[in-house]
């Protein structure tokens, strides 16, 4: 990025071909839309191209593009959807705490296991999804997440643990 | 108790990024990216970012595209050589238009020209106030000195300008006073108005010299006419009113002849001299003019 900042267009390149497609698939799976997400992609590397110049070494580069692309998320998620209430977290505590007996086994077969992990990444509330997410599929560590949203570390690691136990709620149904 | 257990190691191994049965889900699911459009798009961003005299060319070429010069310049010139095109056959036309004016008015005399303008009015100019009994009707009859007065004057006037009825300048007064001194001499006229009966002009001398003034602009010529009426009036008293026909008597009594008029040559001379006024006013005024 520094490279690019100097007049560089080949480190540019560089850098978008590493993390074009995980930003896309972060934004993808966050909004849900693929219009909404070619738009925040753009606009996300628009942001990055505006600021070659300001930029400084003090995080890694996927964490601040992670992060411009986190706003967009928040602004876009506070323009069109409500944030997810503490009666969805409470259900799935009541979820997580019933009895074995009443978690029926199913072997599910591999489809039926994606498209329920689908599902089930859709249901979230959106700070947990964008928790998971990136962790999931950035592999970011709890500090980087917590970088990007701007939160402590244990509020990320609490959104983590939610997510995760309707994500397996999901699954025993 | 154990399920539990189980999720906080799957917990823990998400956590550490071991692998894991969520992570193997989880990586299979559809690895969606964005299309080659969108990484032109961002790529073009890029590049334009660390070169604006790119950006400038991209803006001005759409706006040379919209307005050609050549096209421009083109158009104009078809413009000026159509518009030249069209006065110079405008100027063509409008010179044969007054070549051919030139001839026709180089062709005409000039004498023509003053007579065809002239010549309409005479037709319709010479009407008197009251209106002259048609000749036609007029029986046979010994000449008498008004007659003999018409008679001069028809016979000389061919030689006299056409128009002297008209109202005209004082030169054309002037010709006119010529024409009448041709047609006949002064003591000539006043001779004949002296020998007109005064009944021609029943109303008063001074009515019937203004209405000689408004419809006469020419007093020698209606010095003739009035001798002529008074001539008429004199033949139509002469015969009385008894041996007249119908149209005979309204003539006469438009002339001024009353019914119960005799033969009394002594009223006629106290009006003769009234009518040897009238006369004389009018040649008098004929003078003036002249």
């Amino acid at each position: 990025m520094l490279a690019y900042g100097h007049g560089d267009v080949r480190a540019f390149e560089v850098l978008y071909a590493r993390h074009r497609a995980t930003l896309f698939r972060f934004l993808l799976r966050s909004c849900r839309e693929r219009a909404t997400a070619d738009e925040m992609f753009q606009e996300t590397w628009s942001r990055v191209i505006a600021a070659r110049e300001r930029y400084r070494v003090e995080a890694k580069f996927t964490t601040w593009l992670l992060q411009i692309a986190h706003n967009l998320l928040i602004d876009q998620m506070r323009r069109h959807r409500p944030q997810a209430g503490a009666e969805e977290t409470e259900e799935v505590f009541r979820t997580l705490d019933a009895p074995e007996s009443e978690q029926p086994e199913r072997v599910l077969s591999e489809f039926e296991q994606r498209r329920r992990l689908q599902r089930a990444l859709e249901d979230l509330p959106d700070e947990q999804r964008t928790a998971f997410l990136l962790r999931m599929e950035n592999g970011l560590g709890l500090d980087e997440i917590a970088a990007v949203t701007e939160v402590g570390a244990e509020t990320v690691k609490s959104r983590l643990r939610y997510a995760f136990a309707k994500i397996r709620t999901r699954f025993a149904e | 108790m154990s399920h539990k257990d189980a999720d906080d190691r799957e917990f823990d191994a998400l956590l550490s990024g071991a692998d894991s049965e969520l992570a193997r889900l989880y990586r299979k699911l559809p690895q969606a990216e964005p299309d080659a459009k969108l990484d032109a798009a961002v790529l073009s961003m890029a590049h334009r970012a660390l070169n604006p005299h790119l950006v400038a060319a991209t803006q001005q070429a759409p706006r040379r595209r919209r307005a050609p010069t050549w096209l421009v310049g083109f158009g104009t010139a078809a413009g000026v050589v159509m518009a030249a095109g069209v006065a110079w056959q405008m100027r063509a036309g409008l010179e044969q238009q007054a070549a051919t004016e030139a001839l026709r008015q180089a062709s005409t005399p000039g004498s023509m020209a003053e007579v065809v303008s002239v010549s309409p009015i005479l037709r319709d100019a010479p009407r008197p106030a009251a209106a002259p009994p048609p000749p036609a009707l007029e029986p046979p009859r010994a000449p008498s000195a008004a007659d003999k007065a018409n008679s001069t004057a028809s016979a000389m006037a061919p030689a006299a300008p056409p128009a002297p009825a008209k109202p005209k300048p004082v030169d054309a007064l002037k010709n006119d006073k010529r024409a009448m001194d041709m047609i006949a001499p002064r003591e000539e006229v006043q001779s004949l108005a002296r020998n007109a009966q005064p009944d021609a002009f029943p109303q008063a001398p001074v009515e019937a010299e203004s209405r000689a003034k408004a419809q006469a602009p020419s007093p020698a010529k209606e010095a003739v006419v009035v001798t002529g009426q008074r001539a008429d009036a004199q033949r139509l008293r002469e015969r009385g009113m008894d041996d007249l026909n119908s149209v005979e008597r309204k003539s006469a009594l438009a002339a001024g002849v009353r019914r119960d008029e005799g033969y009394a040559l002594e009223k006629d001379k106290k009006q003769e001299s009234a009518s040897g006024r009238v006369s004389a006013k009018a040649v008098a005024s004929a003078d003036a003019a002249a």
